[in-house]
């Protein structure tokens, strides 16, 4: 770990590496471990509440909400450099934006596993962040 | 400085706020263009950073709508966005944007971007503060017209020779000329602290009247010196607060207020002096006839080394025949207004 912060263990610090790329979370969060923490609280919760609208979303075939939340989700998840969310909620902007609802369910698919294993990550370790 | 985030997403916009107030801003959010556009008609805020997709109003919709209005002063707006193809960015400056910035963005490019805002938002300050205060000189200048102009003409071409000598080479460049010219005005601002009955009084000074009108430098220097000490950043307030203050020192310690020798009295207020004095002397006053140029050139010659700078005066004889031309110009342009009071100015107390 950079600047000054250890992971709990070392399991958990390679399950989590899995998931976000802390380095680069926290050099983006100006070197300041308590933002950077706060920032992957915060994106973890607002993360649950995206998938719940994107569920929704796909149940109506309303692919154009599934595109508006999946593109912001994408934005979110690049700024907590959660890069598997990022990729898969950009997959899915793709695939909402091309119409197809059997594409947009496969990447939904894709993104909520991602989520579940981000979750299972994150709640190995809930505090992922330790001053030296 | 205030800035406002217009994100609908509350991890990007958390995101955003914590770094930009890490930097020093005062922010405010909004969730979407239609509720930022009610926060920018406050008119409290000179940067907007937005979000591209929002519901109500998107960000390029929000561009527009700020473009579309009137403001007191300019609004820089940056949009940001985690999709960056080429049509996006093109669509966005075209709405007016000043800026685009991917998501994720690293801090320190936020943060360069934001000094170019900034940059951008003091250029118009700067020119706007100019102005008023030329205009507030010009209230105070009942000599000629266009003795301000003329006088800034006069020094960016002394300053431009004398940025081809290889002593000065390092302290003149372009921006030293454009800040030279457009601070030049302000060398007499001061006097918009000395009284009527002495700055239009028609006849000479009495010793003390002088003495007041002398004062004039340390009015106009003192008082850019404190709006220097607010903004220490702004060169062209440094360098109008050096001319007011020494456009009247002399090359051998003798002039006023300081007595400054030397190169001890900065170069833009040597440069000053001599403008300032070859106008005086080569335009008419109620108490004189003006000079021809030939006569002013002897008496600037004649004090070299003493009253001003020989290297200024070296500079003034290689470039006497434009300072000719554009004098003569200048008097087409605008013929020299009717002067019905006597004022003491460079001409007078040169003497």
């Amino acid at each position: 770990m950079a600047f000054g912060c250890n992971m709990s263990s070392s399991k958990n610090a390679e399950r989590l590496s899995t998931v976000v790329d802390y380095d680069q979370l926290v050099t983006r969060c100006l070197n300041k471990l308590d933002f950077a923490e706060r920032m992957l609280s915060l994106f973890q919760n607002h993360c649950g509440e995206e998938m719940a609208v994107l569920e929704r979303a796909l149940e109506t075939a309303n692919l154009e909400s599934v595109r508006l939340t999946a593109h912001r989700l994408a934005g979110a998840a690049a700024n907590a450099a959660a890069f598997g969310l990022q990729s898969c909620a950009a997959d899915l902007r793709i695939a909402a934006s091309s119409g197809s609802l059997e594409q947009t369910s496969h990447s939904l698919s894709a993104l909520q596993n991602e989520w579940r294993r981000f979750n299972d990550a994150m709640s190995a370790d809930p505090q992922p962040f330790e001053l030296n | 400085m205030r800035a406002l985030v217009v994100e609908d997403d509350c991890v990007s916009s958390q995101f955003l706020s914590d770094s930009l107030t890490c930097f020093g801003y005062e922010v405010t959010t909004a969730t979407n263009g239609r509720e930022a556009l009610d926060l920018v008609r406050t008119g409290e805020y000179r940067i907007v950073i937005s979000d591209w997709e929002m519901p109500e109003m998107c960000g390029d919709e929000l561009c527009r709508q700020i473009r579309s209005r009137n403001w007191s002063g300019y609004i820089y707006i940056m949009l940001v966005t985690y999709f960056d193809g080429i049509d996006r960015v093109v669509q966005g400056l075209r709405a007016g944007a000043d800026d685009f910035l991917s998501k994720p963005y690293h801090p320190d490019e936020l943060r360069i971007r934001l000094r170019v805002a900034e940059r951008i938002l003091a250029l118009e300050s700067r020119d706007v503060l100019l102005f008023a205060m030329a205009k507030l000189t010009e209230s105070r200048d009942v000599e000629t017209g266009m003795h301000l102009d003329r006088i800034r003409e006069y020094s960016r071409i002394l300053a431009v020779e004398l940025s081809g000598w290889d002593k000065h080479r390092d302290e003149i460049d372009g921006e030293y000329i454009n800040l030279l010219y457009l601070t030049m005005p302000l060398h007499d601002i001061g006097k918009v602290g000395i009284p009527d009955s002495i700055l239009l009084k028609p006849g000479p000074l009495t010793p003390e009247e002088f003495e007041i009108m002398k004062r004039h430098t340390t009015i106009g220097g003192d008082t850019l010196q404190a709006v220097t000490k607010a903004h220490p950043e702004a060169r062209y307030l440094s360098m109008a607060r050096d001319i007011a203050l020494t456009h009247h020192e002399r090359f051998d310690g003798s002039g006023y207020p300081l007595g400054l020798r030397g190169t001890d009295i900065p170069l833009c207020g040597r440069i000053a002096a001599l403008a300032d004095v070859y106008d005086a002397l080569t335009t008419r006053r109620v108490y004189k006839d003006k000079m021809t140029h030939a006569q002013a050139r002897a008496i600037i010659v004649a004090e070299s080394g003493t009253h001003f700078d020989p290297d200024i005066v070296k500079v003034f004889l290689a470039t006497e025949d434009e300072m000719v031309r554009i004098g003569h110009l200048m008097d087409q342009v605008r013929p020299a207004l009717p002067v019905s009071m006597v004022v003491p100015d460079a001409a007078t107390t040169f003497a």
